[in-house]
């Protein structure tokens, strides 16, 4: 009886897994073809690809300027070199002295 | 003077963002012109040569409420103290700082007298540097991402004020006599300090000093050099200023 009832549920699970199969094998291309379809409708809309390409010039990222920015630092900066030229004690002397 | 004033043409042909600076006590001292028109004549060459900025020194303030008065007013650039009022009160006589955007940074000048002179000038007051630094570089640094000093406090004293205000990229020193002729850095608050010129009558305008700074993109100091030009006979007259000279 045991052995009896093993093999019909080993047979039942054995059926129900090839159905499952089955319908994958009918619901994955299916599948495929909307996500493609959907890929084709959004690159003729907008006339370019929907995926950002590394580097990408057309992609623009968005900074929220934080309170040093917004009391007037420049949004963009880079670095620079600066010469410094520099007197002191000068006493309003007209000719270098000594 | 007109030998600076060839130095500082040499640099600026050499089309590269620049600063002409003075860190105090330039205005005026014991020898005419400068000590019988009160600096007037002073004012007139450094307008020449296009100074952006200086500040007050304590031998500068003891020209007194209404020559100075004259002075500021004669002045193209800006003459500048953080810590500097008249006396009784907390009114700054000149601004504390000026920014100036420079290729995408915004370098701010700040000024800062020293409080070293046992003989004070009457007319004003000058205010503790450490103190002033702790209220006026958070200030600044919202401002601007390079921060300048002109200080006539002293090497001794600027130490002090770069401990207590970090955020100080580059001082430019005058007053006193200890750092003379070079320039020094401090890797923990990352402050180049620079000074010229040896600070006593009989001393001056023997050289300008040049530093040359490269910051990063976050107004950080990554590199720097520092060259001392020496205005000796080697350095020929600026024709300009010569003929200007020759008028005084």
């Amino acid at each position: 009886m045991t052995t009896h009832s093993t093999s019909s549920v080993i047979a039942r699970r054995t059926a129900g897994s090839a159905s499952r199969r089955a319908l994958w094998r009918i619901i994955a291309p299916l599948l495929l073809f909307v996500v493609l379809a959907w890929l084709a409708l959004t690159v003729l809309a907008h006339g370019a690809s929907p995926l950002p390409a590394t580097g990408s010039p057309s992609v623009v990222f968005s900074v929220q300027a934080g309170p040093a920015f917004a009391a007037g630092l420049p949004a963009v900066s880079t670095p620079f070199t600066l010469t410094v030229l520099a007197t002191n004690d000068t006493w309003g002397y007209l000719d270098p002295c000594g | 003077m007109a030998r600076r004033a060839t130095a500082i043409k040499r640099e600026r042909a050499n089309g590269v963002p620049l600063l002409l600076v003075d860190a105090g006590n330039s205005l005026t001292g014991d020898r005419p012109p400068a000590s019988t028109t009160q600096g007037a004549t002073t004012i007139e060459y450094m307008n020449l040569m296009g100074y952006d900025a200086m500040t007050l020194g304590q031998a500068d303030l003891k020209l007194g409420r209404e020559a100075l008065a004259q002075r500021i007013a004669e002045s193209d650039f800006a003459l500048l103290s953080a810590n500097a009022v008249f006396s009784g009160t907390t009114e700054l006589i000149v601004p504390a700082y000026i920014t100036r955007a420079m290729d995408g940074h915004q370098v701010a000048i700040v000024g800062l007298t020293g409080t070293w002179d046992p003989h004070p000038p009457a007319d004003f007051a000058i205010l503790d540097p450490l103190e002033t630094v702790k209220k006026i570089i958070p200030e600044v640094a919202a401002q601007a991402d390079i921060i300048i000093v002109l200080s006539e406090a002293g090497n001794p004293t600027d130490l002090k004020l770069v401990q207590a205000a970090p955020d100080i990229d580059l001082i430019v020193e005058g007053g006193q006599f200890q750092s003379f002729g070079r320039s020094s850095y401090d890797q923990a608050t990352n402050t180049l300090f620079v000074h010229t010129d040896y600070p006593a009558r009989g001393h001056a305008g023997r050289n300008l000093g040049k530093a040359t700074v490269d910051f990063d993109a976050a107004g950080d100091i990554v590199a720097q050099s520092w060259q001392l030009i020496p205005l000796d006979p080697n350095m020929p007259d600026d024709p300009d200023m010569a003929q200007w000279r020759a008028t005084k």
